[in-house]
């Protein structure tokens, strides 16, 4: 199969188009540049049946697709609706609910991207004779004589190779980031010039699927009944008490019910044994090592390599927009990856996405989850919060 | 947009005779109940379709053809026409009705009305008339022919065993899916009401009627607000689509026996055709017959909601059942009244020709799903 990337070979790709401003243009670009595309959006949550999004919520599609449907409509290409609630339910509201009830930091966009969007919905395009998925993110694929490679948008501000690293060698021919090249400041005028009525449309802030509070979310959707439990600091000494561990990130500073200390405090731990929640200072959120898991090398020579077998230096991303860290990493015989920063530090938070760039920052090796497991006294490692509340990139 | 319609069931395109009458069409201000000439007009144009319709379905004087907004909003009427002034009694339905009506029964149940529902099986065959029915059965609401699956339903014979039974039932068919496909008549069925839609046979959308025999069934509106169609249907009449109703009327009542003819000979066409082109399909063949137009059937290994997309890419119209509004699939109630399984629902597509296609048409259109079934299955 051909690579999507050049529009001349009649390629046919289909369009996530989720209602916003990037995928609008995405569409937009595609069919200006002679692509035979379809535009589809997924239909991944009952927002009447399970609340959220209840204000734009209208049939049982989300405002959101009417958005898309005039948006494919104005430009000229055919749209529909495929239903992957099941999947999403069971790949990324099964996984996010259980990761909070197991006191680690969900990431569902990454699983939505890994699980849904690049994998079942690529599955079913490819059964339709749609050989590549083009998506809104702020990416870019490239090639050379080794292979494909995954870039960091142009925009540094919108950039969201974070979230794709699950991509693979075979599936980056066949992947079409249209607005990767441009900022956000472009894509908006250009929707603009077209009259697309997404052009001003804000940018979805929350977790897609959750309305409300996620601790409110999980204990909800889970179907278990919260149980509340201790918060200690670091010593074991009692300083509070909570009403369930779902309400907390590791790493989360706001909302503790912890008062009349010096410095500030961070969620350092949560025990889903014991429902203890360990807090104290930043310093001690401090670590020179971690573990990462689930991983997948991207670039063309750690792909074929299974990763770097020695220690290679990369910037190591731990959370979404935050500046990555100089760091090493190396692959360990089980699988896992072991990365060791080199002269500062940054929060580690268990569930979240670790991506490893090369030393330029532009580029993305790879990238997994980072393990969750107890160091020292039982203590999980954490960073600030925010986590999982990013709009759905 | 070029395109092959094997959706009809869902919209038909509007008929050449519709089409030039829209074209003709001056423009000008009407409201049918104004009493200039503006008003007339408009007047003429709904009493001309009346009789249209009223031909079509050999409608005897007591009839009256009431104009609705549609059949969603007949079939309601026809609810609220016979339990209205009933505090209560027995509704029997069959489990394969269009959501309105099935809406409309439970609407009805949650006002004291005890619902029977007649099941399907597999072969199209209504489970028989419950031996226990008698004189409270208050209404009956049958449909002529399924619109997912094209089985037709004995509703005469039903009809006459529930009068036998229970005289002062009030006898109701949907007969949107039937229309134009073979001959109706309402009252040769013994019907005392019946139920059709516009733009199912070639007419506007936005249009439909119930047939009232107004002997058997006393005059209410649904809606609260003026005598129009009188007093059975306050708002101000939708003119046009009542006369594109009218026009549909008049070229199929003058075209009947060529259209039955050609949706025969299609019919055999396309089973032929899934037989030579897709051997391993499943035809839902019906034990009482089917309306010639519509063909289910199961391409196994296909899921559906797929099929209609890549068949779309292609330029064919197809669907995977009845339609819905938001345009998210969902799995048909009808396959799975009458026992079949989720998948066997998911992997079903519905073949629905127009009343006027030409053989060529229909044979493309066969060829184009054959290539969809043939890439879809290549890419497993």
């Amino acid at each position: 199969m051909s690579p999507a990337q050049d529009a001349s070979n009649g390629a046919k790709v289909v369009v996530a188009m989720s209602g916003g401003v990037d995928s609008s243009v995405a569409a937009l670009l595609l069919h200006e540049q002679g692509y035979e595309i379809i535009g589809v959006s997924m239909q991944v949550w009952d927002y009447r049946q399970h609340g959220g999004c209840d204000s734009r919520a209208t049939c049982c599609a989300p405002s959101d697709f009417m958005d898309a449907r005039q948006v494919a409509a104005r430009v000229g290409v055919p749209y529909y609706v495929f239903d992957f609630e099941e999947l999403f339910r069971h790949e990324v509201i099964d996984r996010f609910v259980e990761s909070y009830h197991a006191g680690v930091t969900p990431n569902p966009c990454v699983d939505c991207n890994n699980r849904v969007k690049f994998l079942a919905l690529r599955e079913r395009a490819r059964r339709m004779g749609f050989y590549s998925v083009a998506t809104g993110h702020y990416a870019q694929i490239e090639r050379s004589e080794a292979g494909w490679h995954l870039k960091r948008g142009q925009d540094g501000e919108k950039d969201q190779s974070y979230f794709l690293y699950g991509l693979r060698q075979e599936e980056l021919p066949h992947t079409l980031f249209p607005v990767g090249g441009m900022t956000k400041a472009q894509v908006r005028e250009l929707a603009r010039e077209f009259g697309l009525k997404t052009a001003e449309k804000p940018e979805s802030q929350d977790v897609c699927f959750v309305s409300g509070s996620v601790g409110e979310f999980v204990t909800r959707i889970g179907g278990r009944k919260s149980q509340g439990g201790a918060i200690v600091n670091s010593q074991g000494e009692i300083l509070g008490s909570h009403e369930g561990i779902q309400n907390f990130t590791v790493g989360q500073r706001r909302g503790l019910g912890v008062s009349g200390t010096a410095e500030p405090l961070y969620v350092l731990a949560i025990d889903r044994t014991s429902n203890k929640v360990t807090v104290g200072v930043r310093s001690e959120l401090e670590r020179e090592s971690f573990s990462v898991q689930e991983l997948n090398w991207v670039s063309p020579a750690l792909a074929t390599a299974g990763g770097p077998q020695e220690p290679i230096e990369v910037v190591a991303q731990l959370r979404y927009r935050n500046p990555g860290v100089r760091a090493t990493v190396r692959t360990c015989a089980d699988g896992s990856a072991e990365v060791r920063f080199l002269n500062e530090w940054t929060p580690v938070t268990p569930g979240q996405a670790c991506v490893f760039y090369d030393k330029s920052n532009t580029e993305v090796l790879g990238g997994g989850r980072i393990l969750s497991h107890p160091v020292g006294s039982g203590l999980q490692w954490g960073h600030r919060q925010g986590l999982g509340r990013t709009a759905c990139s | 947009m070029d395109y092959i319609n094997f959706d009809a069931n869902a919209g038909h395109t509007l008929l050449s005779s519709v089409r030039s009458f829209l074209a003709d069409f001056d423009g000008a201000a009407r409201n049918p109940s104004s009493v200039h000439r503006g008003g007339q007009a408009a007047r003429v144009l709904i009493e001309e379709a009346r009789d249209r319709v009223s031909t079509l379905l050999r409608l005897p004087p007591s009839y009256r053809v009431v104009f609705t907004s549609g059949a969603t909003e007949a079939n309601n009427l026809a609810f609220y026409l016979a339990t209205c002034g009933h505090a209560a009694g027995t509704i029997l339905t069959t489990a394969v009705e269009h959501p309105c009506v099935l809406a409309s029964a439970d609407h009805a149940a949650g006002h004291g009305f005890q619902i029977r529902s007649l099941t399907v099986q597999r072969n199209g065959t209504l489970t028989p008339l419950p031996q226990d029915i008698g004189s409270e059965l208050r209404f009956a609401s049958l449909m002529l022919a399924n619109n997912e699956t094209g089985h037709c339903f004995p509703v005469e014979a039903l009809a006459r065993a529930i009068r036998s039974k229970a005289p002062h039932c009030v006898l109701h068919s949907d007969v949107v899916a039937a229309l134009g496909k073979m001959a109706i008549a309402p009252a040769e069925l013994r019907l005392d009401m019946a139920t059709i839609s516009g733009h199912k046979v070639g007419a506007l959308t936005g249009v439909g009627a119930l047939i009232v025999d107004t002997t058997r069934v006393q005059c209410r509106s649904l809606l609260r607000g003026g005598p129009q169609e009188l007093r059975w249907r306050a708002g101000t009449e939708n003119v046009l689509g009542i006369a594109s109703l009218g026009v549909a009327a008049k070229e199929i009542h003058e075209r009947q026996d060529e259209i039955m003819k050609r949706l025969s000979r299609q019919r055999r066409m396309v089973l032929q055709m899934l037989e030579e082109l897709l051997p391993d399909t499943i035809v839902h063949h019906a034990a009482n017959g089917a309306i010639d137009s519509t063909i289910s059937v199961r391409v196994t290994g296909c899921p559906a909601d797929d099929l209609v997309v890549a068949a779309d890419t292609r330029g064919l119209h197809i669907s995977s059942g009845a339609a819905c509004a938001s345009g998210k699939p969902e799995s048909s109630h009808v396959l799975r009244g009458m026992g079949f399984d989720d998948t066997h629902a998911s992997e079903t597509i519905r073949i629905s020709l127009e009343l006027f296609m030409d053989d060529s048409v229909v044979e493309r259109g066969m060829e184009i799903l054959a290539e969809c079934v043939a890439t879809m299955r290549g890419a497993q």
